[in-house]
């Protein structure tokens, strides 16, 4: 028995300076994420002012179409379980950037009030109806409304400090609704998480419908 | 620019230098820790190529279009989960390397006074921060751990995407 533990000691050993290079290399990473905050003293960073990180977080968020419908995507991926409860909100963000490259670039996409507000109808609704597509399908129709969502995005230009800051906070916000939504989603194993989750897909078709309605008033 | 600390502040403030060597972490942690070193030294490498007398081919600002071009198909590589041949990693830990440094090249060398101070600040703190990285994905491998990494990655090419375009747009 000796001899077995002595065998285990230096594993064990090894286990420990393990974790302890693990804890101190997650305690240096931790100081070296402080950093960026010495770049608020610099005006031209962006991060503090009008077209950087904090403009980028902001934005996805001013609208609430956009906010209901992104944390759709959350609520259906986590229904939907593995693998669309991260496949969605992956490829929502990324299909979502190839709008905002259209937007940035001019492209023009029609109707992009009237797609907004339909997609939170849609999501919203397949939220409440339990819907179960294949994940093809429900990919392909994330993917439709994330080029309308996109769009917008890039077509108001912010007054820019630095580009990729905005960029970075518009795509971090955005992924922060859906695990919002998937954080949500995620009660839907308990009876009465099932009646919450659905009653939240309900208000979001709903919040769709008001948006789709202000989008007709105003010919779309 | 006036020192080593001026280096490596820039390294931590400026994404377009900490995503790069993020993802890279993120790339080589399928492959086992002791190999981090190798890559760590071959990312020194490509920094060093870049910053001390590399010169940058026709209009600078095309680095940074290459750059996050790069970016994009480094994101995707994280995204795919692919594990790839530990050359073909190290390889892209050199290309890495060089095109962040050649990037960050005019703001690192701009005064000759200060000599290659920051040059030194910004290699060490891309090392730095490098290692730990790369050890820390190595470790969280398992279920959700794995799928953050994909999201995180699948993050960075989205930014990296959308700076291309606003870096179109903003030669035209």
């Amino acid at each position: 028995m000796i001899s077995a533990l002595s065998r285990k000691a230096p594993q064990r050993i090894s286990t420990d300076a393990a974790g302890s290079v693990s804890r101190l290399a997650i305690s240096v990473l931790a100081l070296c994420a402080l950093l960026p905050g010495l770049a608020l003293g610099h005006v031209e960073s962006g991060i503090a002012g009008d077209g950087g990180f904090i403009s980028g977080l902001v934005h996805p968020v001013t609208g609430l179409d956009h906010v209901v419908a992104m944390v759709a995507v959350g609520l259906w991926g986590a229904i939907l379980g593995a693998p669309a409860i991260w496949f969605l909100p992956i490829a929502f963000p990324l299909i979502m950037t190839v709008g905002a490259v259209l937007g940035i670039l001019d492209v023009p996409v029609p109707a992009i009030d009237l797609g907004i507000a339909a997609s939170a109808i849609v999501l919203g609704g397949m939220v409440t109806a339990n819907a179960r597509p294949p994940l093809a399908i429900a990919f392909l129709l994330i993917a439709f409304f994330a080029i309308y969502h996109g769009h917008p995005h890039g077509a108001v230009l912010p007054d820019f400090g630095v580009p990729i800051l905005y960029a970075a906070g518009f795509v971090v916000a955005t992924g922060l609704l859906h695990v919002t939504g998937i954080a949500f989603g995620l009660l839907y194993r308990w009876p009465a998480g099932k009646t919450a989750v659905r009653a939240l897909g309900a208000g979001i078709a709903v919040v769709g419908g008001y948006f789709l309605l202000l989008a007709i008033g105003r010919g779309l | 620019m006036h020192g080593i600390l001026d280096g490596a502040v820039l390294f931590f403030t400026a994404l377009e230098s900490l995503l790069p060597v993020l993802l890279l972490a993120l790339l080589a942690r399928r492959h086992r820790p002791h190999s981090t070193t190798i890559q760590a030294a071959a990312l020194g490498i490509g920094l060093l190529i870049a910053l001390l007398g590399l010169p940058v081919p026709g209009d600078p600002s095309v680095v940074g279009l290459y750059a996050r071009g790069y970016l994009v198909a480094l994101g995707l590589l994280v995204l795919l989960n692919l594990r790839l041949p530990t050359g073909l990693v190290l390889l892209l830990v050199l290309a890495t390397g060089t095109l962040t440094g050649l990037e960050a090249g005019n703001a690192v060398i701009v005064d000759p006074a200060t000599g290659s101070a920051p040059a030194i600040g910004f290699l060490s703190s891309a090392i730095c921060f490098y290692l730990p990285a790369a050890l820390i994905a190595s470790r969280y491998t398992e279920g959700w751990q794995r799928i953050a990494m994909r999201v995180v990655a699948s993050w960075i090419a989205a930014i990296a995407a959308i700076d291309i375009a606003f870096m179109m747009v903003g030669s035209d």
